[in-house]
């Protein structure tokens, strides 16, 4: 047997040594046809051979081919795909055209294989590295995806550094399961979870009077951790039609993320570097006081304190909003490989700070993939990140103590003096709130660390190789760990802690995340006669495990703010453990590139299911049919006719914990006892089902030149799991888990993609999107579930009720004609959801060296509950307080005070806007300034500027149109009490290739 | 039998190897295990064959259930105290504290904070003694005195959880049919049903109790000194019988009740069982109802003048209430055009206890039963008891007639029993809930934009259900 080993071995050797002796070598440039830069990167192949390599920094390419290669292809994302005859030639130069919507690209079509985009049967969104951070910095992966992506609906939550962003795929998928995608990292499922650290709890801001973790804590979600600029590319799976391979975890669609990789050849080094500055975007503005004001607002036992003012007035607002925070991005990257071992090795530092002092976020990251071939029949592949990052964020949004700084700072009267007194510097007491912002500013604390690891390998073997047939295995295996740890602290003399019965807290939370995933497939690619057939089974198994933790001390003695340093220690442990395991089969049918057909099967369990053991089948089957591949098909200025159809279901099991009836900790006189929780489980529960019928066309005209992408689907979410709502005085309020009735959602998506101009020094690409999505519940089998997603029905809420959009707002006053059928009977208010979003994305190179890029987003019609201006009226401090306002019996008020009494249909306002998310200017500098400056040292020099947000119309009256004091929301009807004002951003750029 | 492998088999046995390995449980990775809560004991635990640990367990969270409503976001006393204008929440950050609940919007939001809070808490009572009843039936644990015992004890901590609610739910009646969470009963028409069931519960509690020995299975905290066995509890069974037998207007029956409970015209006005607070326990909370006096808290409970304006000369109760005094956040606050001068002292810090019922309210239940009853003496005998010892006030000297004494007796239920959730349930049960209720006693910001509420909206949960099953 050995001797046999190395004998195969010297043969094969020598076999190899025998394949180089009759190699020709081919060598060339690639550049873009309309800059005539060289383009680095581009795969060069010999075709019919496995033979191939990369081109370098310059574009340019050399290696040795087969003998008798008589055609080398090139390609490269956002190009199209040429080939060029090199039988009679060992050098060429290429010149690759653009694509407007790349074609020929390969997208994810299996959990272990890939299909071209020409021969999709779905509407996969694919984002590119260019398209994601080639223009400007958004502050995190998920920000960066907004207005880029038909049929999503993203928005931010907050201002604050480090970001907080909410995506939402083709309407409302769940209420209660996973809201956000499933985000997929170089095939690692990912902790994208959500998680607070307890800022809004009771003994913080207040905004919950729960004394954990809370909805209201302005938290980031773990996206946050990835460097967008080691992103290769991102594809969306935006329904179960696309997404029924991911099964059970895929109802709110999957964002599947590539970062990039080594190309064989010269190794590349690239070094980038942002520096900018963000500013807030708008203010609200206030209005000063004269006595007959202070009087009517505060009472004449404000007027001392008025007239000692003698006149002189603050604008808080301006004081503490109105700061710079600088920006700045540091990139390194270093790639490249031969053709057995490729590598991509990078390093960032973000740090961003926020327009509040004592605000900021900060990201390190590192990241080594590495592919390597292990003789002829094995691939490895391992991918791994870890990133640090660390935010302070302050306290903002909604509150009860007086703390958060938003909410209370516009409620201050400009009289009111609340600087520190310059000798002592002791903050003087806020009269009118219940705490100085300006000393919540500088002395709370609020700051999170994040530890990441990401890591995952692959191996794919070749077990079988002919010309007709091939088959492979691979498996996978992934990690990803998150560990947070935040400090919260409110020293023991701020004013809102001296009037606490227990003054002082500090409170340390830490919260542990653990997924894994493995995963094995067998794949076989075969052909019969025309047929090109792909089958493939699998097996998944996921883990999900989660601990978190926070220790609070309250009523603190000085000193160092630590929890164990309080009288009043309290705690809390919750942990989580899910695991699911599926079983995939899929069968590819592909007559000629002309009809693709694929059908497939996924069968799922999962511990959070009722039944652990009981596996639930999501099938999924689609066809496409390519009528420009037609025989004889001869149009010429046509270049796609595409049919496609495509039908699939994916799950989402309830909630952890849906199957328990607890009996929670309670104690009195310190005897330890039970108290039944309100909440009861349901031991039979199963997933929810979302089905979903796609169909559209797509179109290619001019060379692709135009091209249209038209999308319509019905996805409809059946026995969507919901809490049951019971009658609340038999002091169970609900079962946590009900299969209470199906959700549908339709929605059309357009994708227009032109070339308006090609000419060899100007040339304009330019990407329409347009879409739409309406939400209905078609089934209800329980009561009418209040969604209460913010301050009752005086500010607007929602209801899963039948016939309605879960996401439209109702409120006071009653009223019998608008609404009749749902049990509150409050008035009828616009929908959540937008009526429709539009993005216009523009990119133009001028003179071959200068590009200029913008992105418009119009949301339009989207209703959020606003109560920014609630305080304001109350203190008197709004803007407009003072206009006169007639009311009903005639007597005319100041408005501010007339407002106090409206119904919610003022404070539900429409948060529609159009938006310049995106501008961008970047000049390359030319190859001839570039040697004689550097030789050729430097390979390319890139400079820039852009901006983020530069501009908004809205008629919202707040700081943006975009908020969610309740973070991610399941339905994404949004409540905004004032959080951390969103700004806009500016940066300047260089790059250089080494 | 040797066996030797050639290759062939040694490939089987490798598979088969893994096989056996596949099939292990805990190795294969196809296998998954159910999940039990990592984080809690779950109800079926206890509702069959519970040890003695469990029931003891349960028996403390019946107790400790009662505290729920006083330390939610909209507790009990607030609530009430708001309703009856004995206090008025200025919070900056909460004005529907100080506007919708005082009826500047018309009406009350049936989903809002206030509505939901202390009723969804003591509905978990009555939740908390029927599982707490169903665990005793259904083990051997403890003897049948004692499963009487637990019977008795979770009949009448029913009965004064349902008995909260209905004092917030009014004439919208509440579900007394509740035992079946998935079938409850109807809202009953109006309050008298429901008063009715509650006696009843608790008669029946105070005949379970007679039988149920010297000793509880379950320990009782600090709070219930005096009053933690069979006999002395049921003595807490007879005092909260007097009070609900008040609001049926069985005045003959409360006397009745009043005999068998503490009552003691002579004996300690605070004597009673009570609900213990210690924030420093985990698990158990402190007293919401404390304020730190003379600071700006963003939610500031302030008590309006009439309050102070319309007291007797000299009444001690009067210590119930403090001026604010103090610069910056410390002083009067004005918000929505109401200005609070006054702030409660009646919490003197968090771990002040909370009285479940107590000897002063025993004898202004007996002098009412007995003014209603023709025993005027009697009633004034009882009303001097509080105008003196209570009051540090002279004997009564008004007129000495029904009507006349009612109303003593409510204006010395206002400054006895201030901000103990009873003042507003007065009103309404006398039939005297407008601003101008009785001679010296008015109600604040009652008028104008203001508008008295006497129910809480019944909760839009409440309304879905029996719209969903009608």
């Amino acid at each position: 047997m050995k001797q046999f080993s190395i004998l195969v071995f010297l043969m094969l050797t020598c076999l190899m040594q025998q394949a180089f002796a009759q190699d020709k070598t081919l060598s060339g440039r690639v550049t873009d046809k309309a800059s005539g830069q060289g383009i680095p990167g581009v795969t060069v192949l010999a075709k019919g051979t496995r033979a191939g390599t990369a081109t370098n920094a310059n574009g340019d390419f050399s290696f040795s081919a087969p003998a008798g290669t008589t055609t080398l292809s090139f390609s490269f994302v956002g190009y199209k795909t040429i080939e060029s005859d090199v039988t009679a030639t060992n050098s060429v130069t290429v010149a690759l055209d653009v694509a407007p919507r790349d074609l020929d690209e390969v997208v994810v079509n299996g959990l272990a294989s890939t299909v071209k985009r020409s021969n999709l049967a779905n509407s996969v969104a694919s984002v590119s590295a260019t398209e994601l951070y080639g223009s400007t910095r958004p502050v995190t992966v998920d920000a960066a995806l907004n207005g880029k992506v038909v049929g999503a609906n993203i928005s931010s939550n907050s201002g604050a550094p480090g970001g907080g962003v909410s995506v939402q795929l083709r309407g409302i998928s769940t209420i209660t399961g996973n809201v956000q995608p499933l985000y997929i990292i170089d095939g690692v499922y990912a902790v994208s979870q959500e998680v607070g650290n307890g800022a809004g709890a009771a003994a913080f801001s207040g905004a919950s009077s729960g004394t954990g973790r809370t909805s209201q804590d302005g938290g980031t979600n773990r996206i946050s951790d990835l460097n967008p600029a080691d992103i290769e590319s991102i594809e969306i799976l935006k329904g179960p039609s696309a997404a029924a391979i991911y099964g059970q975890r895929a109802n709110a669609g999957v964002i599947i993320i590539k970062t990039k990789r080594g190309v064989a050849g010269q190794t590349r080094v690239n070094v980038s570097q942002d520096i900018g500055w963000q500013r807030i975007q708008r203010y609200i503005g206030h209005s000063d006081f004269d006595a007959a004001k202070v009087t009517a607002v505060f009472g004449a036992s404000s007027l001392p304190l008025f007239n000692a003012a003698g006149g002189k007035t603050y604008d808080y607002e301006r004081e503490v909003f109105g700061n710079t925070g600088n920006l700045r991005n540091t990139n390194l990257s270093v790639s490249g490989g031969n053709d057995r071992t490729k590598f991509y090795v990078s390093g960032s530092n973000s740090k961003e700070n926020g327009i509040v002092n004592n605000t900021d976020y900060q990201r390190s990251s590192i990241r080594a993939n590495v592919d390597q071939k292990i003789g002829s029949r094995i691939d490895l592949s391992l991918n791994s990140g870890y990133a640090n990052s660390s935010n302070r964020r302050g306290f903002f949004g909604n509150d009860n103590n007086g703390v958060s700084v938003g909410y209370n700072l516009l409620s201050i009267p400009s009289f009111v003096d609340l600087h520190k007194d310059p000798v002592t510097g002791i903050y003087p007491d806020s009269p009118y709130t219940g705490d100085n912002p300006l000393a919540i500013v500088e002395r709370s604390i609020n700051q999170e660390t994040t530890n990441r690891v990401t890591s995952a390998s692959t191996a794919v073997v070749r077990i079988l190789e002919k010309e007709n047939s091939s088959l492979r295995a691979t498996g996978q295996g992934g990690i990803d760990f998150a560990n947070s740890n935040a400090l919260l602290a409110l020293p023991a003399d701020l004013q809102s802690q001296v009037s606490s019965a227990n003054p002082g807290v500090a409170r340390v939370s830490n919260s542990n995340f653990f997924n894994y995933n493995l995963q094995a497939f067998l794949i076989y690619d075969w052909k019969v006669g025309p047929l090109a057939l792909t089958s493939q089974v699998g097996a998944v198994r996921l883990g999900l495990n989660a601990k978190l933790q926070y220790s609070q001390g309250q009523n603190l003695a000085p000193g160092p703010l630590q929890p164990d340093r309080g009288t009043i220690v309290t705690q809390q442990t919750s942990i989580q453990d899910e695991t699911d395991v599926g079983y995939i089969a899929q069968q590819e049918i592909n007559f000629n590139d002309l009809v693709v057909a694929t059908g497939g099967i996924r069968f799922d369990k999962s511990s959070r299911n009722g039944d652990v053991k009981k596996l639930y089948a999501f099938p999924r089957g689609s066809v496409a049919i390519n009528f420009a591949k037609l025989n004889g098909f001869s149009l010429d200025k046509v270049n796609l006719i595409k049919l496609r159809a495509a039908y699939g279901e994916t799950g989402s099991p309830a909630y952890f914990g849906g199957t328990f009836s607890p009996l929670g900790g309670i104690s009195t006189g310190g005897n330890v006892g039970f108290l039944p929780s309100t909440l009861v489980g349901n031991p039979a529960i199963g997933p929810e089902r979302a089905t979903e019928l796609e169909g559209g066309i797509d179109l290619g005209f001019f060379n692709n030149r135009v091209t249209l992408e038209a999308t319509v689907y019905n996805k409809k979410v059946i026995d969507i799991v919901q809490v049951y709502p019971l009658a609340p005085g038999t002091g169970v309020s609900s079962i946590r888990a009900y299969p209470v009735g199906d959700l549908r959602n339709r929605g059309l998506e357009l994708t227009l993609g032109l070339v308006p101009v090609q000419l060899p020094n100007f040339r304009w690409t330019s990407t329409t999107n347009f879409w739409l999505n309406r939400s209905e519940v078609t089934r209800l089998i329980v009561p009418t579930i209040n969604l209460s997603p913010g301050f009752g029905a005086g500010y607007g809420t929602t209801f899963f009720a039948l016939g309605e959009s879960p996401s439209r707002w109702y409120g006071s006053p009653v009223s019998t004609t608008t609404n009749p059928n749902t049990p509150s009977g409050y008035t009828r208010y616009g929908e959540a959801q937008p009526t429709f979003q539009m993005s216009y994305l523009n990119n133009f190179t001028i003179f071959k060296n200068f590009e200029l890029s913008f992105l418009l987003h119009w949301k339009e019609n989207s209703y959020t509950s606003n109560l920014t201006v609630t305080n304001q009226d109350g203190f008197g401090t709004s803007a407009d307080y003072s206009q006169p306002y007639t009311q009903a019996d005639g007597t005319v008020v100041p408005l501010g005070q007339a407002r106090q009494s409206f119904n919610a249909g003022y404070y539900i306002q429409n948060s529609g806007y159009v938006r310049l998310r995106e501008v961008s200017l970047y000049y390359s500098i030319p190859a001839s300034i570039r040697t004689s400056a550097f030789h050729d040292y430097v390979k390319n020099i890139r400079v820039g500027v852009s901006g983020n947000n530069l501009l908004t119309w809205t008629k919202y009256k707040g700081y943006d149109p975009e908020v969610s004091n309740f973070g991610s929301t399941n339905t994404q009807a949004q409540v905004d009490v004032v959080s951390y004002p969103s700004t806009k951003r500016v940066f300047f750029h260089v790059n250089l290739d080494f | 039998m040797k066996v030797t492998f050639n290759k062939k088999p040694r490939a089987l046995a490798l598979a088969g190897a893994l096989a056996v390995l596949l099939a292990t449980p805990g190795c294969n990775p196809t296998n998954i295990d159910p999940v039990t809560d990592p984080n809690n004991p779950s109800l079926e635990s206890v509702t069959t064959n519970a040890s003695l640990a469990q029931i003891r367990a349960l028996g403390t969270g019946v107790e400790a259930s009662f505290r729920l409503g006083h330390t939610n976001n909209a507790a009990y006393n607030q609530l009430t105290g708001t309703f009856g204008r004995e206090i008025i929440i200025l919070a900056s950050n909460e004005p529907r504290w100080y506007t919708e609940i005082l009826g500047t919007k018309g009406a009350l939001d049936n989903n809002a904070f206030y509505s939901v809070g202390s009723y969804s808490s003591f509905a978990r009572i009555i939740r908390a003694a029927n599982v707490f009843r169903q665990s005793a039936q259904a083990t051997t644990a403890i003897s049948t005195a004692q499963v009487q015992g637990i019977l008795g004890f979770s009949d009448t901590y029913e009965a004064l959880g349902k008995l909260h609610l209905l004092n917030l739910m009014g004439e919208n009646g509440i579900r007394i049919d509740v035992s079946d969470y998935l079938h409850p009963g109807k809202l009953t028409a109006g309050s008298a049903p429901a008063l009715a069931n509650i006696r009843q519960l608790l008669d029946q509690g105070a005949t379970e109790l007679a039988a149920a020995g010297t000793a509880f299975a379950f320990p009782l905290s600090s709070g219930y000194a005096g009053f933690n066995t069979p006999a002395t509890f049921l003595k807490v069974n007879r005092a909260l019988a007097a009070r609900v037998a008040l609001y049926q207007g069985d005045n003959a029956g409360a006397l009745t009740a009043i005999t068998a409970s503490f009552y003691d015209q002579a004996g300690s006005l605070t004597l009673g069982p009570k609900l213990t607070f210690n924030p420093s326990i985990a698990n158990d909370q402190g007293n919401l109802y404390y304020q730190v006096p003379n600071t700006g808290p963003s939610t500031l409970v302030t008590v309006p003048d009439n309050f102070v304006n319309e007291a007797e000369a000299g009444d001690l109760r009067l210590s119930k209430v403090s001026k604010r005094t103090g610069a910056g956040g410390g002083g009067p606050r004005t918000l929505g055009g109401i200005t609070g001068n006054y702030e409660p002292a009646v919490y003197t810090s968090q771990t002040a206890p909370l009285g479940i019922i107590r000897n002063e309210e025993l004898i202004l239940i007996a002098a009412e039963a007995k003014a209603k009853t023709g025993n005027l003496t009697g009633a004034v005998a009882d009303i001097n008891a509080i105008r003196t010892r209570s009051g540090g006030l002279a004997a009564y000297s008004g007129t000495v007639s029904q009507d006349a004494l009612v109303n003593e007796i409510l204006r010395q239920r206002r400054y006895s029993l201030f901000y103990e959730g009873q003042f507003w349930v007065d009103l309404r049960r006398l039939g005297k809930l407008n601003p101008t209720p009785a001679p010296n006693i008015t109600l604040a910001y009652s008028t104008g934009t203001f508008k008295l509420f006497d129910r809480i909206a019944v909760p839009f949960a409440e309304v879905a259900w029996d719209q969903a099953n009608p």
